[in-house]
């Protein structure tokens, strides 16, 4: 007998999964059960683009910062190149400040360990009582440190790590249980970089939310009407995009003209 | 929130403590005169943050700051001049890391911007309402790159609560805010860990 996951095709879960599920769980259930892919916005095209520039960066020390920066913008370009989002050009003026602060930190720590020819790294766990595993990828491992980076970008500095960030960590940490997991955030202006403390307690959050994601899915092997039993909050940022908006309306019924504008 | 303050200027009778954001280091020095500065290894200290003022503030070398205090938080005072600056002063007391008490201001941007961050954990902490004053630690310190070169911001968090100590009685127990209570206490601010190459914490290497 399969199980709720693989009855809707579902064969892993991440930690965007269960975090979008926690936070949003409409558009959950509309990516992963009626297949609607949203776009994001252009602050998480500068999160990948500052990654891409810090990424060239670390493994290339030598590699001079401005290389880095353009290679990060560049990436930036091409992401955001038909973007109608109109903080394009404010996200687009922190890139070159933020790689050099990100690069400034962490080229301390030396080159990043890489893998049959990648640089980041997959992980693949399997955690009790989820019958699913849990699939991520690493930013950049320093197997000499015994440290796991995940870069984070930011308009402001976090003082601490979120809780969707640590359950992330604690994924990483059931993955490579003998490494420190740290995130590093960076904004333009500064960088901090924090350890995630006792992972186990996150660990436990996250097999929760990948129960209630079973039971939920054993409510109904029909997936439009699982979704249909969700609302969407349309005025979350989650639903910025014209695209996911549209769905919404496809899904829920909701006219053009009753629904708030983000 | 609802302190008074009489604007002064000039004369400064507190022994002060010290941060220098280039070394991201404390420093105080005993009462009297020409005590040389010391560093204070442990910045851990009774925080009076019901008479926090604010203000404007001129420092110049070797002698005390010029200082125009401010009415309260919600009304500035009139910018005095030139060369004054925004800034914050505070009274801090621990007779085990600062030798009792001591004034603690600052106009510094990123400073003013850390006790923004330990002002508003202070703000929703329960413990507040009841009239308690925070003990705060600097847990660490961030480095921050801009035209000014690298400076390194304080991290504050609270590790205790204490009721007003003998030393700081003179200021006047304010009556707290009358904000209310956050549901759950807040998380205190995560300490910057620095690299390897930097000192920071050995870590195990992995066994696999």
């Amino acid at each position: 007998m399969t199980n709720a996951f693989e009855r809707h095709g579902l064969d892993h879960l991440s930690a965007s999964s269960i975090n979008l599920f926690v936070a949003q769980p409409a558009m959950w259930a509309m990516q992963k059960l009626l297949g609607h892919k949203s776009r994001v916005g252009a602050a998480a095209h500068r999160g990948t683009a500052v990654e891409a520039g810090v990424e060239m960066g670390l493994f290339d020390p030598n590699l001079p910062l401005e290389d880095c920066q353009e290679a990060a913008r560049a990436r930036f370009n091409q992401l955001t190149a038909l973007s109608a989002d109109p903080n394009v050009e404010k996200e687009r003026a922190g890139i070159a400040s933020a790689v050099a602060i990100a690069l400034g930190e962490l080229r301390q720590y030396g080159i990043p360990g890489s893998a049959d020819g990648t640089r980041q790294h997959r992980i693949e766990v399997e955690l009790p009582g989820v019958p699913v595993p849990f699939i991520g990828w690493l930013d950049f491992w320093y197997p000499d440190h015994g440290i796991i980076i995940d870069l984070k970008t930011q308009g402001r500095l976090s003082s601490k790590i979120s809780d969707p960030h640590a359950r992330q960590g604690a994924i990483y940490h059931a993955a490579h249980g003998n490494n420190e997991i740290r995130f590093a955030y960076v904004t333009p202006q500064k960088i901090g970089v924090y350890r995630l403390e006792d992972p186990r307690t996150h660990i436990a959050r996250v097999v929760s939310i990948a129960r209630s994601i079973e039971r939920f899915l054993s409510l109904s092997d029909d997936g439009a009407e699982l979704t249909a039993a969700l609302s969407p909050d349309l005025d979350s940022f989650y639903w910025n995009d014209p695209g996911s908006r549209a769905a919404a309306e496809e899904i829920w019924g909701l006219a053009p003209e009753a629904m708030p504008q983000a | 929130m609802g302190f008074m303050s009489v604007p002064s200027s000039g004369g400064d009778f507190k022994v002060f403590v010290a941060y220098n954001a280039k070394a991201g280091r404390w420093y105080t020095k005993n009462d009297g005169k020409d005590e040389p500065m010391f560093e204070v290894t442990d910045m851990t200290a009774v925080f009076d943050m019901p008479n926090l003022e604010t203000g404007w503030f001129k420092f110049s070398s070797g002698v005390a700051p010029e200082k125009v205090m401010d009415p309260s938080l919600a009304e500035a005072a009139p910018n005095p001049g030139t060369d004054f600056k925004r800034g914050f002063q505070i009274d801090l007391y621990s007779e085990k890391n600062l030798m009792g008490l001591r004034e603690f201001s600052s106009t510094a941007g990123i400073v003013i911007e850390a006790m923004n961050n330990l002002y508003d954990l202070w703000m929703a902490a329960p413990e507040n309402v009841a009239g308690k004053l925070p003990v705060a630690r600097c847990s660490g310190v961030l480095p921050i790159s801009n035209k000014h070169g690298t400076n390194y911001q304080p991290t504050f968090e609270i590790v205790g609560w204490t009721d007003r100590p003998a030393a700081l009685a003179g200021n006047g127990a304010s009556p707290p805010p009358a904000a209310a209570p956050a549901p759950a206490a807040p998380q205190p601010p995560a300490q910057h860990m620095p690299s390897p190459a930097a000192g920071g914490a050995k870590v195990g290497a992995p066994v696999f």
